[in-house]
C-alpha cells in the first residue's frame, strides 16, 4: 500500500506532537546516543591502562581491523578480522536461509488454517519469548551436553561445537521469520489461491508463481529482523558454541573485556552497524522495485 | 474462440452437499439438484443469498467436493477432478486478479499453466484482450484500474483458457448500476462471439431475466424451476418463484365453475387450465390487474398505498379479508385516486396462473 505523499509530509499528522514526545526520548537517549558515543570511541585512542578512551583524534583502531605491524614496523592487510567477519556472515546467512525455509512453509500453513487454529498456532510460536533466552540457551545446553538427550537419542554431542551455535541460532529466530511472514500470508484473499488453481496451475506453481510474490514484504521484513540480529548473536555462540569458533559478537565483546582495547571494539561495532545498514537499504531498494 | 469439440452439454444429477454450521448441526447447501445445459447456453442460476446457488458453482469448478451425485461434462465425469484439471474457469466476485501481475501477465499465467509456446500465448493474450476492449490496458497492474477494467480483466483471463463452461459467480454484484448494465451488454455479446456455455450465478432478478436463455431459480437448496425468462415471468410454478420473480398478488381458495372465491375476492372467468377445487392457489401479476375500467371487474377494494414510479403507478389495495392486492396501473389515472378512498379494480383474467 502507498501512503500519499501529502500525508507522509503533512506535520500536524505524523510529525512531532505532544503524544509522540516518549518515542523521541526513547529514541534519541537509547538509540541516538549510544550510537554517537559507539562512534566517537572508534575514533579516540586507547585508554592508558587499557581501560576507556583518551581523548585523542585517531584513525589506529580501523587500521588495527584491517592491518597488522610487524616488529620491524611493516604493515601488511590482515585478515584476522575479516575472516571472522565473513565467518560471522556466513552462519547469519546460512540461519537466515534455513528460517526461511523453515519459515515459510509453516507461516502460509497457519495462515490456511481456521481463524481460531490460527490464534492457538501463533500463541505457539510465540511461547518461547515468555521464557529469558539465556533460559532457553541454557536449556539447549543440557540438551546437547553429554548425557544429554540427543546424546542418549545416539547423535553426536554437539555442544561447544559450531552446529550447537548454529542450532541455537536458528531456533531463537526461527518464530521471527515465522511472525512477519504469517502476518502478510494472512492477508492472502483465498479466492485469489482459487483463481490460480482454476486456471490450471498446480499447487506448485501456485507456491512460486502468486503465494511468494504476494508474501514478499514478510519474507523482506523476516530476512531483515533474522539476519542482522544473527550477525552480532554473543549469548549463542558463547554459551553453545563455547566461544571456540570467533564470531564478531564474541570479538567486540572481548574487545571491550579481555583484550582492553575499546577502540577497536567500538569500530569493529561500527563496521558491524555499516554492514547491517547496507543490508537494511538493499531489501528497502528491492521494497521499491516491486511496488512500482 | 468457439469450441471446437463441439459437445460439451454439462450434466448436473442428483448433486447434494451439506455443510456444518459452527454450531456443530448440518445445512443442506443443496439437495438433489438436476440441470442439463446445452453447450453454448447462457444460464443464470437465480436466487437469494444462501440458496445454494453459489455452491453448485464451486462445485462445478472443484472448489466444493459433493457429497452426492454426478458433475458430466461433454460425457467426462469431472466432479472427482481437482480443480486445476477441470475444463472450466471461474470469474470471481472480486474479480481475485493476481496484484503483482500486469492484466498481460494475469492472463498469460492460465495459459503458461498449458505448456503453450510462447508466440501462441502473446497472440492469444492480445486476441482476449480485443475481445474484452482492453488492449490499451494490458500493462495496467490491477491497483491501477477500475472496477470494470478489474472485471473485464477477470474475465479475460477466464476466457483465454477457452474453457467448456465458464462460470461467473455474481461479477458484476460490486459495480454500479450504471456500469452493471453496460457490462450486461458486452457480457451478452462476448457469449454469443465466444459461442461457450455460460453459467452465470446472481440474486438480481432483472440482471437474470436480462442475461439468461435460461434461468434456473433456487431457493434453500432446491431447484424450484428452469425455464426461459419468458416462462419462468409469464408461468411461475411455485410461488416463491411468482414472488421472487417480479411481483405478484398469490390468492388463496376455492375455484367452482370456473370462479374463484378466496381471501375476500371473487374472481370470473378462471381460465381452463387451471382446475376446480379448493385450497387452490392463484398468482396474478400487478400488470394483469387494472383500475377504474379494465376486462372483469372484481370489485371495490380500499388504496392502502400509491407509488408513483414515473413510468408506472403502484398501487396497492387490500381486499375485505386484509390481503393485499398489488397493481400497476397507468399513470393517466393518478389524479382520480386517493389512499384511503375505494377503488373498482378489474383483471384480464387470461393472465391467472396457478402455483403450487
Amino acid at each position: 500500500m502507498r501512503i500519499p505523499v501529502r500525508l507522509q509530509r503533512e506535520p500536524g499528522i505524523y510529525g512531532p506532537n505532544a503524544v509522540s514526545f516518549p518515542a523521541y526520548v526513547t529514541g534519541v537517549f537509547l538509540v541516538g546516543m549510544p550510537l554517537v558515543v559507539i562512534t566517537v570511541f572508534s575514533f579516540l585512542s586507547r585508554g592508558d591502562f587499557g581501560s576507556g578512551v583518551i581523548r585523542k583524534f585517531t584513525l589506529e583502531a580501523y587500521r588495527t581491523v584491517f592491518f597488522e605491524t610487524d616488529l620491524m614496523g611493516n604493515s601488511s592487510f590482515n585478515f584476522t578480522y575479516l575472516h571472522i567477519i565473513g565467518r560471522s556472515v556466513l552462519l547469519a546467512f546460512t540461519v537466515t536461509l534455513i528460517c526461511l525455509l523453515v519459515g515459510i512453509p509453516t507461516a502460509i500453513w497457519i495462515a490456511l488454517q481456521k481463524k481460531s487454529t490460527q490464534r492457538i498456532l501463533i500463541a505457539l510460536v510465540t511461547i518461547p519469548f515468555w521464557v529469558n533466552v539465556l533460559a532457553r540457551t541454557y536449556a539447549w545446553m543440557l540438551l546437547l551436553s553429554e548425557g544429554g538427550l540427543f546424546d542418549k537419542l545416539g547423535s553426536p554431542v554437539l555442544l561447544y561445537t559450531s552446529w550447537a551455535t548454529f542450532i541455537g541460532l536458528t531456533y531463537a529466530f526461527l518464530p521471527f521469520m515465522v511472525l512477519p511472514i504469517y502476518a502478510s500470508a494472512e492477508k492472502l484473499d483465498r479466492s485469489i489461491l482459487e483463481a490460480a488453481f482454476d486456471l490450471g496451475a498446480s499447487g506448485w506453481r501456485v507456491l512460486i508463481r502468486i503465494v511468494i510474490p504476494m508474501i514478499r514484504f514478510g519474507i523482506f521484513a523476516g530476512i531483515a529482523i533474522v539476519f542482522i540480529p544473527a550477525l552480532g548473536a554473543y549469548v549463542q555462540p558463547a554459551l553453545l558454541g563455547g566461544n571456540k569458533v570467533m564470531l564478531i559478537g564474541s570479538l567486540i565483546n572481548d574487545q571491550f573485556g579481555e583484550s582492553r582495547n575499546w577502540p577497536v571494539g567500538s569500530a569493529l561495532a561500527v563496521l558491524l552497524l555499516a554492514m547491517t545498514g547496507v543490508i537494511l537499504l538493499s531489501t528497502r531498494r528491492r521494497k521499491l522495485e516491486f511496488s512500482s | 474462440m468457439v469450441d471446437e469439440s463441439g459437445w460439451a452439454d454439462l450434466v448436473i444429477s442428483g448433486v447434494s452437499k451439506s455443510f456444518r454450521d459452527p454450531k456443530g448441526g448440518e445445512v443442506k447447501a443443496l439437495a438433489e439438484v438436476s440441470l442439463n445445459i446445452p453447450s453454448g447456453e447462457f444460464v443464470v442460476l437465480l436466487g437469494p443469498s444462501g440458496c445454494g446457488k453459489t455452491t453448485l458453482l464451486r462445485s462445478i469448478a472443484g472448489f466444493e467436493k459433493i457429497d452426492a451425485g454426478h458433475i458430466n461434462l461433454g460425457g467426462t465425469r469431472i466432479d472427482l477432478l481437482p480443480p486445476h484439471k477441470r475444463p472450466v474457469n471461474t470469474v470471481f466476485q472480486s474479480y481475485a486478479l493476481f496484484p503483482h501481475m500486469t492484466v498481460a501477465e494475469n492472463i498469460s499465467f492460465g495459459l503458461e499453466n498449458e505448456k503453450i509456446d510462447k508466440r501462441e500465448i502473446k497472440s492469444r493474450v492480445a486476441e482476449v484482450l480485443e475481445l474484452v476492449e482492453m488492449s490499451a490496458l494490458s500493462e495496467r497492474k490491477p491497483s491501477q484500474m477500475s472496477g470494470g477494467q478489474q472485471q473485464r480483466a477477470a474475465l479475460a483471463r477466464a476466457l483465454a483458457k477457452k474453457p467448456k463452461v465458464l462460470l461467473l459467480d455474481e461479477p458484476l454484484a460490486a459495480l454500479d448500476l450504471k456500469l452493471r448494465k453496460t457490462m450486461q451488454i458486452e457480457l451478452k455479446r462476448i457469449h454469443r462471439a465466444t459461442g461457450t456455455t455460460f453459467l452465470f450465478v446472481t440474486h438480481d432478478q432483472n440482471e437474470a431475466m436480462a442475461l439468461g436463455d435460461r434461468i434456473a431459480v433456487f431457493n434453500s437448496g432446491q431447484l424450484e424451476q428452469v425455464g426461459t425468462p419468458f416462462e419462468i415471468y409469464t408461468a411461475p410454478t411455485t410461488e416463491f418463484v411468482a414472488n421472487f420473480i417480479g411481483e405478484s398478488t398469490v390468492l388463496t381458495g376455492s375455484i367452482d365453475s370456473r370462479i374463484f372465491t378466496g381471501d375476500g375476492l371473487k374472481i370470473r372467468q378462471i381460465p381452463n387450465q387451471i382446475t376446480d377445487g379448493s385450497d387452490k392457489k392463484i398468482i396474478i401479476r400487478p400488470e394483469a390487474f387494472s383500475l377504474l375500467s379494465g376486462k372483469s371487474s372484481v370489485g371495490e377494494l380500499r388504496i392502502k398505498e400509491i407509488i408513483f414510479a414515473g413510468d408506472a403507478l403502484e398501487v396497492l389495495l387490500t381486499s375485505r379479508t386484509g390481503h393485499e392486492v398489488k397493481v400497476k396501473s397507468d399513470v393517466s389515472i393518478l389524479p382520480q385516486l386517493s389512499v384511503g378512498n375505494d377503488v373498482e379494480l378489474f383483471v384480464d383474467a387470461t393472465q391467472i396462473g396457478q402455483v403450487n
